[in-house]
């Protein structure tokens, strides 16, 4: 389970590309695509290093005016269990070295 | 230093003038502003997506399109090239993904291999995946691993073309530089490369000097071989030149390359490209990329390119052809006097003419669709190919002629 505290980063063994509405990505682990929209897109793009769950939510809230806190916070961890689900994040729960 | 850049002031149709912006991709806020101006103004918007198909840059369109205001283009063709752009996004990832799986398996039986533009140039060059346009899987690898790296295909699920006997494989072998092997499931086509250049345009590339200075490129996790960045730099402007530059994407790769690898060893690649003989391919690239689409050459290189007359003509001729919007590649005849002017050293020339007409004989998939011979008459397929082009091209030429003998006669 994630929680605010945790560490998420996308995996290395994938490929993404841009798709005009979001991004299509493709997982090499198990060979399936999945596809993420506009904001999804922004997210994915963020965790290709390391970000605390916070500071992603921050960076949300920072880009998209007016959108609530909570929402945000429930929309983003359904995402993040998604895609935890799918392989496609690793999730640790606590920071790594170098990260702040 | 300068960085000086050729001026143009051709009359060209705007749908014209709107690719050639597109496929810039410096960051200039003058270009990107006269864009704009472009993409807002009287468009011929089918023949603008046509013409951005031709040249393999619908994503640099659609990039450009969607930074636009809502509703400054109609709903109808901003969906299409959002469409189009998605469904060029999901081949290309699928493509990518057989890529890194084939160079895996590869590299696990001890073959060496490059890729060759596609993904690689896509992710390179471009910074996304999304961004280039390509449609099959072009991989070199040492001539000795051939029948490795075929059988190794096979046992996966790809196929040769139909029909070829041991006579015709080895004779396309050493007539052409790549086998194409397609999916059977997928339809996913590896063009298996053993030498750069196919015989009929042959040039004497170092490809163990190639091999040895190739890079490594991360993707998806994977490192892969590259060709260095002057080795990409000369085959791309060999390869444009090949198809005498008849879609601008081509342009585009050699601007970008120009633009993103900085640290270009400008001394290597010309040293490299004159002991190869295509010194003047190599011009003929980097002066389109300067003159269409602005990239920018250290002032002593723009010295050296713009130096050779016969470089600013044979570009002129392509672009000539460009603004005139002209559709499909060059035919076999109008090739053969690009590429004789496109050789600077005598011995070239001849080697290629001679190597040219051989085209005229080589048996290809039409003639083994119409009548495939066992080995030990293989000889007569030489005669088979120059007979179908006879009767094919000799009976559309006395149809014309009759025509405009009983043309004349009816007044016509």
């Amino acid at each position: 389970m994630v929680s605010e505290d945790s560490v998420v980063v996308a995996i290395k063994e994938q490929i993404s590309a841009d798709s005009g509405s979001g991004r299509e990505l493709l997982c090499l682990r198990n060979g399936q695509a999945y596809t993420l929209d506009v904001v999804g897109a922004q997210i994915w793009d963020f965790i290709q290093t390391p970000r605390k769950i916070r500071e992603i939510q921050n960076r949300i809230l920072e880009d998209h005016e007016g959108v609530d806190p909570h929402e945000c916070r429930k929309d983003l961890l359904e995402l993040l269990e998604a895609l935890l689900l799918a392989g496609l994040v690793e999730v640790s729960p606590k920071e790594p070295d170098g990260i702040s | 230093m300068g960085f000086p850049e050729i001026s143009f002031a051709e009359n060209i149709a705007s749908e014209q003038r709107i690719l050639l912006s597109c496929a810039r991709m410096d960051n200039d806020p003058e270009p990107a502003g006269q864009r704009k101006d472009l993409l807002l103004g009287e468009i011929d918007w089918e023949r603008l997506l046509r013409s951005a198909r031709r040249h393999g840059l619908t994503p640099l369109l659609y990039r450009q399109v969607s930074g636009l205001a809502q509703g400054a283009v109609s709903e109808v063709v901003s969906e299409k090239l959002r469409r189009a752009h998605q469904e060029n996004a999901r081949r290309n990832l699928f493509l990518t993904g057989e890529l890194l799986r084939i160079a895996g398996l590869l590299k696990a039986a001890g073959i060496p291999a490059i890729p060759l533009k596609g993904p690689v140039l896509a992710a390179s060059l471009y910074g996304d995946l999304a961004l280039r346009e390509f449609s099959d899987l072009d991989i070199l690898i040492p001539p000795r691993e051939v029948s490795r790296a075929e059988g190794l295909l096979l046992s996966r699920g790809y196929r040769l073309p139909l029909g070829l006997t041991g006579a015709q494989r080895a004779a396309s072998r050493w007539f052409e530089n790549h086998h194409p092997l397609a999916h059977q499931e997928s339809g996913c086509v590896i063009e298996l490369h053993w030498d750069l250049m196919p015989r009929s345009f042959h040039v004497p590339f170092d490809q163990k000097g190639f091999w040895n200075r190739a890079e490594s490129f991360s993707l998806g996790g994977t490192e892969l071989r590259t060709l260095s960045a002057e080795d990409t730099l000369l085959f791309l402007c060999v390869h444009g030149s090949k198809h005498l530059w008849e879609r601008l994407g081509w342009v585009c790769d050699v601007a970008q390359l120009v633009r993103v690898r900085q640290q270009i060893r400008w001394d290597l690649v010309i040293r490299s490209a004159k002991e190869t003989g295509a010194k003047r391919m190599l011009f003929l690239g980097l002066f389109l990329a300067n003159d269409l689409l602005g990239a920018r050459l250290p002032e002593r290189v723009f010295r050296e390119v713009t130096h050779d007359g016969m470089v600013r003509t044979l570009a002129g001729d392509m672009k000539k052809r460009f603004f005139k919007g002209a559709v499909g590649p060059f035919g076999f005849v109008e090739q053969l006097p690009f590429y004789l002017r496109m050789m600077e050293r005598p011995r070239d020339k001849i080697r290629n003419a001679f190597a040219h007409a051989l085209i005229l004989f080589m048996p290809t998939e039409e003639e083994r669709k119409l009548l495939s011979l066992p080995d030990f008459l293989f000889p007569l397929h030489f005669l088979l190919r120059p007979l179908r082009l006879s009767i094919k091209y000799g009976g559309k030429l006395v149809a014309r002629i009759l025509w405009t003998k009983h043309g004349a006669e009816a007044g016509i």
